[in-house]
């Protein structure tokens, strides 16, 4: 690294040079908002046909990529929420494939899309809205624009943090801050009204709600707590609507259109009392449990920070779904005071991300204090999380925690990654695995492994592990497993530009067949572990399937043959799946029976609590 | 306005990362060119300037804490050296850190305690009333349908607990001391268990209705 060295007091101070622009990015899962501050007050920068919502949609036609209102219209294939799998993996996507529209590529690691006969990772696509929020923003600046503020959904994990700080990277943007929307959006209120207190952002967009309870203080805004659902929003408003709807749905293209449908009735209910046959009351009876969930996780979220209802100011609303009247009435109701609605709850989070976006390049000297979202922590013996850094501290943090071997001469050790709430491991989301070698050989125990997790102002995670006893240190610095590393960033860039296409169809197969061995090889250990919580048919079923893959692996030119074998698989070895993670959650709970681990290879093996 | 943090002890000689003036003490940023400096190995309480003692003002604290955050935190670094951005992300880690111990009244009661070489993982509790109050405790959750004159009751006996800490950690008995602890630790985590319950009471709720 080269370090710039100064004379004494020569330093350049913050705003000496000029620091240039910064856009602030709501980078929404139905729509985007692009803003920016000028003279104090915020600008919002609308398309060439003067929508200041960009619709997240990408049409992929094509040598041709649309964006936004161009996408709706264009003839391509067309992508839309992707923010909802950034950062995801395959195997996070099983509960919810069916109701996504879009077909799924299979691949190790992050998800990714078949679209128009090529292959896109939600990054890539994320990155295609944002060069076109930078090409907007651009021209109607009339200068170049490079350094960004984006916000993301409080409840964003690790993966998704990085999965869109590397979108930025492709579109050409520097991601100054990475900050939550509900934040922006206080950020915006406070700002603007020069509010003090203790407020409660409410945050119900189309996917996702997110609930903060921030602090506003003397141009210091800390967030107390924060809470929510990554699975609830609008768009289940309108799923209930479409249920009730008689409409019988054969096909894809139907349901798109009922939801659709249900969708206009649902925006017409918000200004009216009855539409299209439904009254308000019906649509307030169907959402109400809904509703009274975003409160119960309200409720909790006040509980974390700490503080009373008496202690509340006021409720700010942001997004879309808040327009709905059950919203305002059952808060007003709970809360008792009308929730704060006069900045537009689409704007509102862009608004902020355009103050702060300022406030990073010297302009105005407010202060975020952010939280950690969801807790981290490593797998320990026993498939159980051991937290490290609990929800709701404040960023950026720091901390170490020491465990130890569980065998006698184990020379390594596999840490895993977590991040959640949830004891098991099952339960949390899987960040990063790696393993840590060269332990001296000592008996269990003994070592001193130290593991620092280290957590930056973007809430992004770096893990560290060091063995203690020697003084031999050794740094391993991970990445989320979803993420994408500098390599691949680099590649893309340079596919992006050389436009070789690939033969998509060989290296589907490809990526089949790695699956496939991929499989057998893990049934193959399970089998190993707890082959014994089968009888010998059930057991020869399995083994015999398995040669089967194995072979399909070597030598299947279907992508296919091997997808159905696959499906096959799964149907047959799901009581086994069943049985194994059932003895996996007793032996976790009673914390004893550690037989089935001894089976692991020395290499694979998790930290000790010491 | 940038040294409102200076440790009183630790008046070793160092000197600037940057333009090499040599200064007397822990700076958070050089008394002559105003860089920010590289962390300091320091307790929770020289960090923020403070005595080390149990009775300490949170108001005063949060204060601090706030005016440090405003010139330490790596929002106020963006434009700087990439080592500037890594000492202020340093620097505001270990504030957060001193900050999350010594504002919790059983944190700040054991690092003083780890000071006098008590080792807590060894520590249990001895007093029988205290034992017996748990019990209760527990009895009197399991079967709650509402938390509401629990949490009010454990609250006080927590706030209680507190003042008598104070006490014990000034007449300097360090038995009593590590007992009056390990009771308001209890208390603490018998106040989050009751938190707990009234989320699942409220799910329950919502769940039937």
């Amino acid at each position: 690294m080269l370090l710039q060295i100064h004379e004494p007091g020569q330093a350049p101070a913050p705003h000496q040079s000029d620091p240039g622009i910064a856009i602030g990015i709501d980078l929404g899962t139905t729509n985007s908002v692009v803003s920016i501050l000028k003279e104090g007050d915020v600008h919002v920068i609308s398309d060439e046909a003067g929508n200041r919502l960009i619709p997240s949609v990408v049409a992929y036609a094509n040598d041709k990529v649309h964006v936004g209102h161009q996408a709706l219209s264009s003839e391509g294939e067309k992508i839309s929420s992707v923010k909802r799998l950034m950062g995801r993996g395959e195997g996070d996507l099983k509960s919810i494939a069916g109701q996504l529209p879009y077909k799924l590529a299979s691949s190790e690691g992050m998800v990714k899309l078949e679209v128009n006969g090529s292959i896109k990772s939600p990054v890539e696509i994320s990155a295609d809205i944002l060069k076109e929020i930078k090409r907007l923003s651009e021209e109607a600046l009339g200068r170049r624009v490079t350094k960004s503020v984006i916000t993301v959904p409080a409840y964003f994990d690790d993966g998704a943090r990085a999965a869109t700080k590397d979108a930025a990277k492709l579109a050409g943007l520097e991601v100054l801050r990475l900050i939550n929307e509900p934040t922006a959006a206080a950020l915006a209120y406070g700002l603007d009204q020069g509010k003090e207190g203790t407020y409660i952002i409410y945050d119900l967009g189309g996917g996702t709600f997110d609930v903060s309870i921030l602090k506003m203080e003397k141009g210091v805004f800390k967030v107390l707590a924060t809470g929510g659902d990554a699975a609830l929003g609008g768009d289940d408003f309108d799923h209930l609507i479409a249920e009730k709807m008689t409409q019988s749905v054969t096909n894809e293209e139907e349901a798109r259109n009922v939801l659709r449908h249900a969708r206009k009735i649902k925006e017409a209910l918000t200004i009216e009392n009855a539409a299209d046959g439904f009254t308000r009351e019906q649509f307030n009876t169907l959402i109400q449990p809904l509703v009274k969930r975003t409160i119960d996780m309200t409720h909790n979220a006040i509980d974390d920070a700490g503080v009373e209802l008496s202690d509340i100011q006021g409720i700010v609303l942001v997004g879309g779904s808040t327009r709905v009247p059950l919203v305002k009435e059952m808060l007003k109701s709970t809360f008792g005071f009308d929730p704060l609605d006069d900045h537009d709850p689409d704007e509102v989070v862009s608004e902020g991300a355009a103050r702060q976006a300022a406030a990073l390049l010297g302009e105005g000297d407010h202060l975020l204090l952010d939280v950690l979202p969801l807790s981290l922590g490593v797998e320990t013996m026993g498939g159980l999380m051991d937290r490290i850094i609990d929800r709701n501290t404040s960023i950026p943090v720091s901390k170490a925690k020491e465990f130890t071997t569980y065998q006698d001469g184990q020379t390594a050790m596999m840490f895993h990654v977590l991040q959640g709430e949830r004891e098991t491991v099952e339960g949390n989301r899987s960040l990063a695995k790696f393993t840590l070698k060269d332990i001296p050989s000592m008996i269990a125990g003994a070592a001193r492994i130290k593991v620092t997790f280290s957590v930056d102002a973007d809430g992004l995670l770096t893990v560290s592990a060091e063995e203690q006893m020697t003084g031999q240190k050794q740094d391993i610095a991970v990445k989320p497993s979803y993420g994408l590393d500098a390599e691949e960033i680099t590649n893309m860039l340079r596919d992006s530009m050389a436009s070789a296409r690939e033969d998509i169809e060989s290296r589907l197969l490809i990526e089949k067949k790695v699956e496939a061995s991929r499989v057998a090889h893990a049934i193959d250990t399970a089998l190993r572990q707890d082959g014994e919580l089968l009888n010998e048919v059930e057991l020869k079923e399995l083994l015999d399937y398995k040669d089967f893959l194995v072979n399909l692996a070597e030598k299947s030119e279907s992508r296919n043959e091997i997808k159905d074998a696959l499906e096959k698989f799964e149907e047959l070895s799901k009581a086994f799946v069943e049985k194994r993670m059932n003895k996996a959650v007793s032996s976790a709970l009673s914390g004893k029976d550690v037989s089935e681990f001894e089976k692991k290879e020395e290499e694979e093996l998790a930290p000790c609590l010491k | 306005m940038n040294q409102v943090v200076v440790a009183v002890e630790n008046l070793s000689l160092s000197s600037c990362w940057s333009c090499h003036t040599p200064f007397d003490g822990v700076h958070l940023f050089c008394p002559a060119c105003h860089i920010i400096q590289p962390t300091a190995k320091l307790s929770p309480f020289s960090r923020y300037g403070l005595i080390a003692t149990y009775d300490i003002d949170l108001k005063a604290l949060e204060k601090t804490y706030l005016k440090v955050q405003q010139i330490l935190h790596p929002d106020k670094f963006v434009s700087r050296t990439d080592r500037e951005k890594l000492y202020s992300s340093q620097q505001t880690m270990e504030m957060n850190m001193a900050y999350e111990i010594l504002k919790d009244d059983v944190k700040r009661a054991e690092a003083l305690l780890q000071e006098e070489g008590v080792n807590f993982e060894e520590k249990t509790i001895h007093d029988p009333h205290v034992l017996m109050m748990s019990m209760e405790d527990r009895e009197a959750l399991d079967e709650a349908t509402e938390t509401g004159p629990l949490e009010v009751d454990a609250k006080k006996r927590y706030k209680d607990t507190v003042v008598d800490l104070k006490k014990v950690f000034e007449e300097k008995d360090l038995e009593k001391t590590i007992q009056k602890t390990l009771e308001l630790k209890y208390l603490g985590k018998f106040l989050n268990d009751i938190k707990d319950k009234k989320r699942k009471l409220r799910e329950n709720v919502t769940a039937n209705s």
